[in-house]
């Protein structure tokens, strides 16, 4: 038989070729070492014309790919260290909590840690005195919800049933905003109080705990912070190796708009109403009073509000209505963090909150994920809070 | 669910890369594949689907590239200006660029049979098929691969080397 050629080898393997020919192709290439070379050769130009074809679809749509890129890889860096921190602090906090004569909910941070795929929000902070009202939060098993898919297991519901004054919040949350309104990722926690004067024994295990999980990523994609009666240099350290700063401030009547870079070229925009508006939070001092909100659900996706919600009650503080609601509620910051509601619409996450201090309504905006924009918004807050500071006299 | 929407649901997203890769703009793609489903509900039956759906899509390309051509460029520019605007801290993200580009203009230097039938076979058409919607004759799909194959990768290769000696040169 003649040697092959190319095209006929081409077909051959791309399997057009009848069975009878495929069979008189591959018996001439068992036996003749040139052919069998040209297959070999095919081969290689099959799989290699493959892959050129596929980088083709490196094709830019409109948004940013590039940037998106660049910040998620940086975002990616040091949430493997809050990963990390998170696992370290949960094991600790949980020693602590064995010793003490109350017991810490921080027990929900192992299941972060074993579950890091499964898009849990542990956000477990210290015991406070108050007492719950929450009839959610007083059920003995008051479960730390998550992903359907990869169910998070309430590490020790009995230690959590016999914790009576704290309260229990398991928020929806995700990073990934498609993932959001359907397969929300679980912020199971308990709320901080980590006030001085509040932080008598019972604050021995204060440690606030946010893990982040993108769902889809299934990688560890959150924020680990540590507040508590000494925590709050931890948290600090969190801020990370990328600071903030003011790049710009756009005057619009009636808000106060401030830029902030984030990151180089990523920059987030807050929005300071300058009034008080009804769709925010009321807040009464520290011990907040929350009034879950539903968000606007017509402007986008909307984060739901799923488990107990109890909220933290400083001695002096009111009793907060505590229902379940559809709002979002994204893991306190800082021991004064209000709710804050999400919506993301054309990749560009917003949240809402109201500035306790002020009562006016804040609004973060940027192409981020809601977790990572709540870190942005902590670090913007401590980084006013620092000049607030600095401008007293 | 219609016929139509069936024949998008199961051939969109190949068109759209087969599209995408032959336009090197993936709005542009998709507006052609919209308006290839657009035809095929005009149809009153189609033999073939895929082979149809494809040779429709190439013709509309083919058409449209011709009268637009002056528009899609200076659309391409500023979308050109506009990518250059843009941070590009990642050295990955430069190299995945490099590729690309590298990539598009291997791809370009094909004569169009060649390309077109490369695209196809990529998006899994099968030699009949790819014969009906190119109009060429069944026994010489085999021969346009292997050509368009080697083709591909051998101006590819030029293309690496071509940059890699740049990289070289400005390194040193």
């Amino acid at each position: 038989m003649q040697h092959l050629d190319e095209g006929t080898i081409h077909s051959w393997l791309d399997g057009a070729l009848s069975a009878e020919e495929a069979a008189r192709v591959s018996a001439h290439v068992e036996e003749c070492p040139q052919c069998a070379a040209a297959v070999a050769e095919a081969r290689g130009f099959i799989a290699a014309s493959s892959r050129i074809l596929t980088a083709l679809d490196n094709v830019p749509k409109g948004v940013v790919p590039v940037a998106e890129r660049a910040k998620s890889r940086n975002w990616a860096a040091w949430r493997a260290a809050a990963a990390v921190l998170v696992v370290a602090l949960g094991s600790f906090a949980v020693l602590r909590e064995r010793t003490g004569t109350q017991r810490s909910v921080a027990e929900v941070a192992p299941i972060s840690a074993r579950s890091p795929a499964s898009g849990v929000v542990a956000d477990t902070v210290s015991p406070t005195t108050a007492e719950s009202k929450s009839a959610l939060a007083e059920a003995p098993t008051a479960k730390v919800l998550a992903k359907p898919s990869t169910p998070a297991r309430a590490a020790n519901p009995s230690a959590i049933g016999k914790i009576e004054n704290r309260g229990m919040e398991a928020q929806d949350r995700a990073s990934v905003p498609a993932v959001i309104s359907q397969s929300p990722a679980v912020v199971a926690g308990v709320r901080p109080e980590a006030r001085v004067d509040n932080a008598a024994p019972q604050n021995f295990g204060a440690a606030t705990m946010k893990v982040a999980a993108e769902p889809l990523g299934g990688r560890v994609a959150g924020a680990a912070s540590i507040v508590g009666a000494s925590g709050a240099a931890m948290s600090d350290a969190l801020a990370g190796p990328t600071s903030i700063r003011v790049v710009g401030t756009p005057r619009v009547i009636g808000e106060k708009r401030t830029l902030y870079e984030v990151a180089p070229g990523d920059t987030v925009l807050l929005a300071e109403a300058l009034k008080l508006e009804l769709n925010s939070v009321v807040v009464t001092g520290l011990g907040a009073t929350r009034t879950a909100q539903s968000t606007d659900t017509s402007a986008g996706r909307q984060i739901r509000l799923r488990g107990a919600t109890s909220r933290p009650v400083a001695p002096d503080s009111q009793r907060s209505n505590a229902a379940p609601s559809p709002a979002a509620a994204a893991p306190p910051a800082s021991p004064t963090a209000s709710l804050q509601s999400v919506q993301t619409l054309n990749g560009v996450t917003t949240l809402t909150w109201t500035d306790p201090a002020s009562g006016n309504t804040m609004r973060l905006s940027g192409k981020h994920s809601a977790a990572e924009l709540t870190e942005i918004r902590r670090r913007i807050e401590q980084l006013r809070a620092a000049e607030a500071a600095k401008k007293k006299p | 669910m219609t016929d139509v929407e069936r024949l998008f649901r199961t051939y969109n997203a190949a068109l759209v890369r087969y599209l995408t890769r032959r336009l090197g703009d993936r709005d542009w793609a998709e507006e052609v594949a919209q308006e290839t489903f657009v035809r095929a509900l005009r149809q009153t039956s189609i033999q073939n689907e895929r082979a149809w759906l494809f040779a429709v899509a190439t013709n509309l390309v083919r058409d449209e590239a011709r009268r637009d051509m002056r528009r899609r460029k200076h659309l391409a520019l500023l979308a050109e200006e506009e990518r250059d605007a843009m941070v590009e801290p990642e050295e990955t993200t430069l190299e995945r660029a490099q590729e690309a580009a590298m990539a598009r203009k291997a791809v370009d230097a094909l004569a169009e049979r060649d390309r077109l039938a490369l695209l196809m076979r990529e998006e899994g058409l099968d030699y009949n098929e790819i014969a009906e919607a190119l109009e060429l004759s069944p026994g010489s799909v085999g021969t346009t691969l292997s050509r368009a194959r080697r083709r591909l990768v051998e101006s590819y290769e030029v293309l690496q080397k071509s940059q890699e000696e740049r990289e070289k040169n400005a390194a040193s």
